[in-house]
């Protein structure tokens, strides 16, 4: 099995997200300090995976601090982006 | 690494002393057109010189604009600014003269050359570069003088962000604002419409309550703005390196701002008042009158230059490889795999930081060195590649 303790960085401790400090394949146990967390989808370099299962309008935590609410259900493992929040200021409609 | 520290900090910088009391790093000529319609002759003039003496800057609207021209007169009296050479079309609304007296009263030396006047464009170049000659003769017998750490105003800008941002280049790059700050000098950091999210927390670092109102005003204000306009600050590239809505953006970005308390909000062509760390206020006052408040990285680092800032770093995750006219532009590469793939274009890799292989501290000295080097006069890699990128747009401040 690879080494796969240092794909995923977590920034506070109050945080229900992880960021990815290398590229993660879909459908890989990754470590996590004692536990282990199954990454669904293809992730790349600085993009954010579920630490938890995260209800639809939580607020979601990254350096401890919110960075916008999810618009939608979120397991535990699975990548969260555009498509699974949004902003609590300026919505955008620029990016695909 | 205090040692190191104390030696770095001891090592004389030597700078070229102006009137006002400012030291310059470089000594350049700059040549200004003052409308498009002068920019290709003020764009020949400077391709006659070595990219690292000459410099070319210019603001290419004929319709009058009170922002411009303080900005023009800021940029032509900085410290790195040893000459200036106007290039006029002649009927353009642009006070000419009047930056040519601000100029003049700054003791440095300075020439006028109206196209319409001088007869066409290659008369204009020949009468353009014959100046220079003379000029930059001249300049290499200026006497330098020492400078100290503290007489530094250093500027932090981000562009190119994605999710390695904030957790390497930006931190790192905040270290050494921290450190910069404790070796008393002035630093400036900015964008207002990408600290959305952080005004809160800044403004709990404000160095008085009045202050602090003044920061969370400037941040409302350009969260309004963005509003207004329908688009926030954020790019396609921001999305695809991890990052998905303005706040996140916005703390990644904030972290180069370091711990330092904020002694005041200043706006473009102003002067911080002190030393210590200034937030620059970049999106225009009374409402959305002229459009995008900063319409790239450059005319971000362009207001830091009119700012005061002898240096600026740039931190980079999807890599960028402009630098700036005027000042010279320090590039930290916040992600290992831009690096790799643009490492001719970085001063710094901060990427090591995701890579595990250097920590923020390691990092954010690494920065800290640098800058003193370059103020020594080492060249960055945009000088080395002569990346001399300048923009200069409408806006409007209540002054």
């Amino acid at each position: 099995m690879p080494d796969n303790s240092k794909k995923l960085l977590l920034l506070n401790n109050q945080d229900n997200i992880l960021v990815a400090i290398g590229n993660i394949e879909a459908d890989t146990n990754v470590r996590v300090g004692d536990d282990e967390l199954p990454v669904r989808a293809n992730t790349s370099l600085g993009h954010k995976i579920a630490r938890r299962d995260i209800e639809e309008g939580e607020t979601i935590f990254k350096y401890g601090m919110s960075i916008g609410v999810a618009a939608a259900p979120i397991s535990r493992g699975e990548h969260v982006h555009i498509h699974n929040m949004r902003s609590s200021y300026t919505p955008f409609t620029n990016v695909e | 690494m205090t040692t190191q520290n104390t030696e770095q900090s001891a090592a004389p910088i030597m700078a070229w002393p102006r009137k006002d009391g400012r030291k310059g790093i470089r000594n350049v000529i700059t040549v200004a057109y003052l409308v498009e319609c002068a920019h290709q002759v003020a764009d020949k003039i400077c391709r006659k010189f070595d990219e690292s003496d000459v410099h070319l800057i210019g603001f290419s609207g004929c319709s009058p604009n009170e922002y411009s021209q303080y900005m023009m007169e800021a940029l032509c009296t900085g410290p790195n600014v040893g000459a200036v050479l106007l290039v006029s079309l002649g009927c353009e609304n642009f006070k000419k003269r009047q930056l040519a007296s601000v100029v003049e009263a700054s003791g440095r030396p300075v020439h006028t050359i109206t196209i319409q006047e001088t007869g066409g464009t290659r008369r204009s170049i020949d009468e353009g570069v014959e100046w220079i000659n003379t000029t930059l003769a001249d300049l290499r017998k200026q006497p330098k003088v020492p400078m100290d750490v503290s007489e530094l105003v250093i500027g932090t800008i981000c562009g190119g962000s994605d999710g390695t941002s904030g957790i390497s280049g930006n931190p790192a790059a905040g270290y050494a604002f921290d450190r910069l700050v404790e070796a008393g000098a002035t630093c400036i950091f900015e964008e207002t419409g990408e600290l959305i999210g952080c005004e809160h927390i800044m403004a709990d670092r404000a160095i008085s309550p009045e202050v602090g109102k003044q920061i969370i005003a400037a941040v409302n204000k350009a969260s309004a703005y963005y509003d207004e306009m329908g688009i926030g600050s954020f790019s396609q590239g921001n999305a695809d390196g991890g990052l998905s809505t303005i706040e996140e953006k916005s703390l990644g970005a904030y972290a180069k701002s370091g711990s330092s308390k904020i002694m005041g909000v200043i706006k473009p062509a102003q002067q911080p008042a002190g030393r210590g760390l200034y937030l620059l206020d970049v999106v225009s006052d009374g409402g959305m009158k002229y459009g995008v408040p900063n319409i790239n990285d450059t005319q971000e680092i362009i207001e830091l230059i009119a700012s005061g800032s002898h240096v600026v770093t740039f931190v980079t995750g999807r890599g960028s490889v402009a630098a700036a006219a005027l000042s010279p532009v320090i590039k930290v590469c916040a992600n290992p795999e831009t690096y790799a793939r643009m490492d001719e274009d970085m001063d710094v890799n901060a990427g090591r930081i995701i890579a595990g292989e250097a920590t923020i501290q390691e990092v954010g000295q690494e920065i800290f060195d640098l800058i003193i080097k370059v103020a020594q006069g080492e060249l960055t890699t945009g000088e080395q590649l002569g990346h001399n990128e300048f923009v200069l747009d409408y806006k409007y401040f209540d002054r």
